[in-house]
C-alpha cells in the first residue's frame, strides 16, 4: 500500500537501539534532522504484522519530537532524555509556569534527576517556550 | 483558556492538510470555546505519530521510550482486542526485549513455607485456566480531563480485552504454602529504572484479593504467547481492577507481614478516598486506585462520520465494568434528552467487553450528539459530568459523539 511506505522507511530511519546516552545523543541530533518531516495517516489495518522472536533482543523505534529553538534548549536535551523521551513532554499540554515549575521538581525530587539547582529554573524556561502557556 | 491544539486525536484518521483547513474553519467559525464541538477542538495542531513497533501493527504513540502505544480506535469492532493491537503501556525505559527461557524464572518468596523458582515449562505443567478480561489503563482518557493534568495524555485507546490463560495465582500461594499472618503480595516483572534513583515498577494486592480464584498468571493472550511488549513471557491478570496491578514480564512475587510502601502504591496511582476534589480543593485523603468504574462507547459511527439520510444506521460499541457484568446498554441520539434500550451481544464473562447494537433511522438531516451509557449488575451505571482528578484516573463520564446526517 502506498500510504505505508513512509511508515516503513521512517520506521527503518528510526530505528535505533537505545542506551542511556545513545538515546541522549540521537535525540539531540534527531531534533534538527527530523524537522518537518512529513505527518502521517496511520496505515490500513490489514498490513500483516510480524512477531518478532522472543530470544533475541530487538531494536525499539526511537521517535522524539521536533524541539522548537528557545533559550536553554540545550540543558532541556541533555537533562530531559536521560529517563524518557522528550516525546512524553511534547505531548503534555500547555500548562503555566508554576506547574511545570512542579513537574521538573518532581522529576529531581521523587526520580532523582541529576540537575544543578539552577538548572531547574533554566529548564522551565525552556518548557514554557515549547509547552507553556500563561497562568 | 481554550487550547485547541494538544488533546489526543485518536479516532479519526487526517491528514496534515486537512487538519490545517478545520483549524482554520474552527478559527473562523469561532468553535472551540462550546461544548459540542469537543471533538473538533482535540484535534492536534501537529497529527502525532503512528508508529510501528516489533509485533505490533502501528499506533499511536503517546510515548516512544519508554513505550505507550494506543490502541486505533477500528479494533474494538472486534470483542477480543487483537495482540497486535493492544495497548502497550511501560514506566520505566530499562523494558525486555528479549527473555532466555532457559534461564527465566519466575520466584515465589517471603512468607512462605516453600518458596518456588518455576520455569515456564513448569507453569505451563500446572492446570490451567482461562478467562476473558478487561485490561484498562488507570489513566485512559487522561487527554480529556479538564482542566489538564500531567502524565500519558491517553485518548480512549488505553484498553483491551483478551481471553487469557495461565496459572491461578491461588495455585501458586498455594503450592508455596503461606505463611500465618500475610498481608500483601507484591509483584516485580523485568523492568528497571533508567537510574537506581527511580523506584522499580512494583506493585501490591491484599492476600484475599491475591487468592481470588480469576487472578492469573498468564502466559497466553487470545491463545497466542503475550506480545514482548505486552509482557512476555507470563502477566498478571487481575480481572475487574485496573491495569496498573496487571505486572508485565512477571518475575518475582513476594509474601509480605505488612502493607508494602513502595512509591508506586504509596505515592503513584492514588485516587481522592471518600471525596471528589478539584484542582483548588484536593482531597485530604487519598487510597490506591482498585476495580474499574462502568464505562460504555460507540465503536460506529466514529466521531464527525457523515451517515446518509433516510437509511437505517447500526450503532455498535461495548461496555465494561468492574466485575459485576453488565446488565443495560442505553444509548440516546438527543445528547442525553430521551434514552432508548440496545441489545446486549455475546456474553463472554462478567469480565469481558460486553458488545452492545442498535439501530437508528435519523429523521433529518443535521448534527446528532450520540451518546451511550450502561448499568451493571450492582445497579452502578455512569456520570453526566466527568469526575475530575489530579491524577487523571478512572474517568468514566457518559461520553458524546457527533455524527452528520446529510
Ligand atoms: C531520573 C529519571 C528522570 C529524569 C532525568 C526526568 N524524568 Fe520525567 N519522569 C520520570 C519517570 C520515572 C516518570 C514517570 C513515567 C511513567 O509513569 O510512565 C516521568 C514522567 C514525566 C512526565 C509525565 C508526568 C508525570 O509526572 O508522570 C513529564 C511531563 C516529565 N517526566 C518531564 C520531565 C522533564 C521536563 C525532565 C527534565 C527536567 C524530566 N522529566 C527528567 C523520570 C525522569
Amino acid at each position: 500500500m502506498a500510504e505505508d511506505r513512509p511508515s516503513r522507511q521512517r520506521t527503518r530511519r528510526g530505528v535505533l537501539v537505545w542506551t542511556l546516552l545513545a538515546a541522549a545523543v540521537t535525540t539531540a541530533i534527531a531534533f534538527d534532522a527530523l524537522r518537518d518531516r512529513p505527518q502521517l495517516p496511520p496505515p490500513e489495518a490489514d498490513v500483516p504484522v510480524e512477531t518478532p522472536p522472543t530470544d533475541q533482543a530487538f531494536a525499539l523505534p526511537n521517535d522524539p519530537p521536533d524541539l522548537p529553538l528557545g533559550p536553554h534548549r540545550e540543558e532541556f536535551a541533555v537533562s530531559c532524555t536521560i529517563c524518557h523521551s522528550t516525546r512524553l513532554i511534547a505531548n503534555q499540554p500547555h500548562f503555566p509556569q508554576k506547574k511545570w515549575g512542579e513537574i521538573v521538581h518532581k522529576m529531581v525530587d521523587v526520580y532523582g534527576a541529576p540537575l544543578a539547582p539552577d538548572d531547574e529554573a533554566r529548564i522551565v524556561e525552556y518548557l514554557m517556550t515549547m509547552r507553556g502557556r500563561p497562568e | 483558556m481554550d487550547q485547541p491544539d494538544d488533546r489526543p486525536d485518536f479516532r479519526f484518521r487526517l491528514t496534515r492538510r486537512q487538519l490545517l483547513r478545520w483549524g482554520t474553519v474552527a478559527g473562523i467559525a469561532g468553535i472551540g470555546s462550546n461544548g459540542c464541538s469537543r471533538r473538533i477542538e482535540q484535534a492536534p495542531a501537529e497529527v502525532e505519530p503512528y508508529l510501528r513497533f516489533p509485533g505490533k501493527v502501528a499506533m499511536r504513540v503517546v510515548n516512544d521510550r519508554a513505550p505507550c502505544l494506543e490502541t486505533p480506535w477500528r479494533y474494538y469492532r472486534e470483542d477480543l482486542t487483537p495482540n497486535e493491537a493492544f495497548f502497550v503501556r511501560w514506566h520505566l525505559q530499562a523494558i525486555p526485549t528479549a527473555v532466555d527461557l532457559r534461564t527465566w524464572r519466575l520466584r515465589v518468596g517471603g512468607r512462605v513455607n516453600k518458596p518456588l523458582e518455576l520455569s515456564l515449562d513448569d507453569l505451563k505443567r500446572m492446570k490451567a485456566t482461562s478467562i476473558v478480561a478487561v485490561n484498562q489503563c488507570s489513566g485512559n482518557s487522561r487527554g480529556y480531563f479538564e482542566p489538564r493534568v500531567p502524565g500519558g495524555q491517553w485518548g480512549h485507546g488505553a484498553m483491551g480485552n483478551a481471553r487469557w490463560t495461565g496459572v491461578p495465582l491461588c495455585d501458586l500461594l498455594k503450592r508455596a504454602d503461606l505463611k500465618a499472618k500475610a498481608e500483601q503480595v507484591t509483584f516485580d516483572g523485568l523492568d528497571e529504572g533508567p537510574l537506581p534513583s527511580v523506584p522499580d515498577f512494583i506493585k501490591a494486592l491484599d492476600v484475599p484479593l491475591a487468592l481470588q480464584p480469576e487472578v492469573l498468571v498468564a502466559y497466553e493472550m487470545n491463545g497466542k504467547p503475550l506480545p514482548m511488549l505486552n509482557g512476555f513471557p507470563v502477566r498478571l491478570v487481575v480481572p475487574g481492577y485496573f491495569a496498573t496491578y496487571w505486572i508485565k514480564s512477571l518475575t518475582e512475587i513476594n509474601v509480605l507481614p505488612h502493607r508494602f510502601d513502595g512509591f508506586w502504591m504509596q505515592k503513584a496511582y492514588l485516587l481522592p478516598a471518600n471525596a471528589d476534589e478539584s484542582p483548588h480543593d484536593l482531597a485530604k485523603k487519598v487510597a490506591p486506585i482498585g476495580r474499574m468504574v462502568v464505562r460504555s462507547f460507540l465503536v460506529r459511527p466514529e466521531a464527525e462520520e457523515r451517515l446518509p439520510l433516510g437509511k437505517p444506521v447500526a450503532l455498535d460499541g461495548l461496555a465494561f465494568d468492574g466485575g459485576e457484568g453488565i446488565k443495560q446498554v442505553q444509548f440516546s441520539t438527543d445528547g442525553g434528552s430521551s434514552w432508548s434500550d440496545a441489545k446486549l451481544g455475546d456474553d463472554l464473562g462478567k469480565f469481558s467487553f460486553r458488545r452492545w447494537r442498535a439501530e437508528w433511522t435519523p429523521p433529518e438531516r443535521g448534527s446528532y450528539a450520540l451518546q451511550v451509557r450502561a448499568v451493571n449488575a450492582a445497579g452502578q451505571t455512569q456520570p453526566t459530568k466527568p469526575i475530575w482528578n489530579r491524577g487523571g484516573y478512572a474517568q468514566n463520564v457518559i461520553e458524546t459523539v457527533r455524527v452528520h446526517v446529510v
